[in-house]
């Protein structure tokens, strides 16, 4: 029986040590820790080992306005930081040009955990994610080809990607790995929400009356503790719809007018609301919920009118801006 | 490629981007193939399904080589463009692929070559092949510019267009 028990001890230990290595290789420092109360994450960075160069070299070209077609514009243009890296509180960002986008830029943050991307969940990869952005005649309107083309000609960069991947020759694949490294590794998980689910600090009475009401009405969709369950949902934001959502890329007419279940993490700072940034605040949002509900053909059987009193309005609230992460907004790793 | 008494030898990364807006013939070159004798040739037109899922690739699967879709991931596994008083704007567009079970537009042709074909030290056989592009607008399907000028996702009208194009590979024979 002893013997048993120590075996089973050994290989936990075993177990938990090889998890680990998976995460940071090269370079060497931990880079990657999955937040104790998260989920396993769907890229573990197995293809593209992360190295503290790896994670330099993509954050310099999220900041370099070089991956646009006139150099005017860079990822960070239409994902600031101090928004929790959605655009500056507009409905529609600005691209090369002055063109107005189709989408409201939403948040960055944990998505080593996103199995998809976009509204729509039409692009299936992390690292494949930054060609949508780049070559969108919309956002950076550039060919991935002249972005080789430009930074293989910048002797800074050579140096910078030999670092990071040892080889002279800068590829598409070695941009999006980059990319991937400092994209990957940005992580949100220090709210005020993730103290009080670690049992370090308590909620006030409205805020933990917040939280219930939202696990009673929310959770469904916006589940903990990413609070998305990443599934396509009509929340009854329309009748009719100006852009089909999920119906894009499955064709089914089923989906149409269904998006991405967004995170609500940091949800505080990332004003407007929804795909299209129709909501300018959470007031607006818990009305929509509570007495805005629209029919349709594909709207979720789970969203109804919830009547909630203005009480229950606040306190919802209360709990969503728990969710509001100062140290992830200013961390000097994700900085420019 | 199945060897003549059993057994095959398939490529390592074995992925072919091919530009026919080139005239003349396409030659793609297979090297370090095992000595033996072999009777019959397979390979498919698209990406497996793997490739598709599996983020960022180099060599023939780069993305700079303007064959995935950036919207919509996945592999465009053959673009075909041009001009036609028929279309209504005056031009076409056929951008293929599809992989996922609903939309899957992936074929896998087997030619035999009727006899043997001797891989030796130093030997340069060569396997010819026809594409007869006709074949896109009329083989298994009719399909016409005026009624379908554009196709670019994976869907119905994109495996009729695969289904057609896969058609038009034909064998025609070796040379030792
Ligand atoms: C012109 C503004 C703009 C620029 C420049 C831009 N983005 Fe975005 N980004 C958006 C918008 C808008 C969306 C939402 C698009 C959609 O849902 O269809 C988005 C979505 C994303 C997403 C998906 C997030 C999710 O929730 O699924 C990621 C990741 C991302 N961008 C990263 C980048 C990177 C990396 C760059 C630079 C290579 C970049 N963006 C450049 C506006 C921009
Ligand atoms: C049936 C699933 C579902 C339920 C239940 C649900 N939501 Fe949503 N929620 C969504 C979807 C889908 C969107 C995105 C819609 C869009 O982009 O147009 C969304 C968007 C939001 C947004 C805007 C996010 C952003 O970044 O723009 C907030 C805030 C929000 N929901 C809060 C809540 C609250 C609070 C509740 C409970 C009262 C709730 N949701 C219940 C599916 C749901």
């Amino acid at each position: 029986m002893k013997y048993n028990k120590i075996w089973a001890v050994v290989f936990t230990a075993l177990t938990l040590l090889s998890c680990k290595k998976e995460y940071s290789t090269g370079g060497g420092s931990p880079q990657f820790t999955p937040p104790p109360h998260f989920p396993e994450p769907v890229y573990t960075f197995k293809a593209n080992p992360l190295t503290k160069n790896g994670i330099a070299l993509g954050k310099k070209l999220f900041y370099d306005p070089i991956l646009s077609a006139d150099n005017s514009i860079s990822c960070g243009s239409c994902h600031a930081q101090m928004h929790a890296f959605a655009d500056h509180n507009v409905a529609f960002s600005t691209g090369v040009g002055g063109k107005l986008g189709k989408r409201n830029s939403p948040t960055l943050a944990n998505l080593a955990w996103y199995p998809h991307f976009m509204a729509d969940g039409g692009i299936n990869h992390i690292e494949v994610q930054p060609l949508a952005p780049i070559t969108d005649s919309l956002e950076m309107a550039e060919t991935m080809s002249n972005v080789v083309q430009k930074l293989s000609a910048d002797s800074t960069y050579r140096a910078l990607f030999k670092k990071a991947f040892k080889t002279n020759v800068i590829d598409d694949q070695k941009i999006f790995y980059a990319l991937a490294q400092f994209m990957g590794t940005i992580i949100s998980a220090n709210s005020d929400y993730d103290k009080y689910i670690n049992g370090r600090i308590s909620y006030n009475a409205s805020q933990e009356k917040g939280l219930e009401l939202f696990r009673q009405h929310c959770e469904s969709c916006h589940k903990e503790p990413l609070f998305t369950d990443f599934s396509f949902k009509n929340n009854g934001i329309d009748t009719a719809f100006a852009d089909i959502g999920r119906g894009r890329i499955t064709q089914d007419y089923n989906d149409y007018g269904k998006f991405k279940v967004p995170t609500l993490r940091n949800i505080e700072m990332t004003y407007p609301y929804m795909h299209d940034g129709r909501f300018y605040n959470l007031e607006d949002v818990i009305d929509h919920y509570s007495e805005g509900i629209k029919e349709s053909h594909s709207k979720d059987a789970s969203v109804n009118n919830l009547h909630l009193t203005a009480q229950e309005k606040k306190d919802l609230i209360n709990f969503l801006k728990t969710l509001t992460d100062y140290s992830y907004m200013s961390n000097i790793n994700y900085a420019e | 490629m199945k060897k003549s008494g059993g057994g095959s030898w398939i490529e390592d990364e074995s992925y072919y981007l091919v530009d026919v807006s080139q005239t003349g013939g396409i030659e793609i070159v297979l090297t370090d193939i095992p000595e033996d004798d072999y009777t019959e040739i397979t390979y498919t037109i698209g990406v497996d399904s793997t490739r598709n899922v599996s983020g960022s690739q180099t060599g023939a699967l780069s993305t700079s080589n303007g064959m995935f879709w950036s919207w919509n991931s996945g592999y465009i596994f053959m673009k075909f463009e041009g001009t036609s008083p028929q279309a209504t704007s005056g031009t076409f567009a056929y951008h293929i692929g599809g992989f996922t079970t609903a939309n899957n537009a992936i074929y896998t042709n087997t030619h035999q070559f009727g006899t043997n074909l001797a891989i030796t030290e130093g030997g340069t056989p060569k396997v010819h092949m026809h594409v007869d592009m006709k074949s896109i607008f009329d083989s298994q399907y009719t399909i016409s510019v005026a009624t379908m000028p554009n196709v670019q996702m994976p869907g119905t009208n994109a495996q009729m267009v695969a289904t057609n194009f896969h058609n038009a590979f034909t064998f025609d024979h070796i040379h030792q």
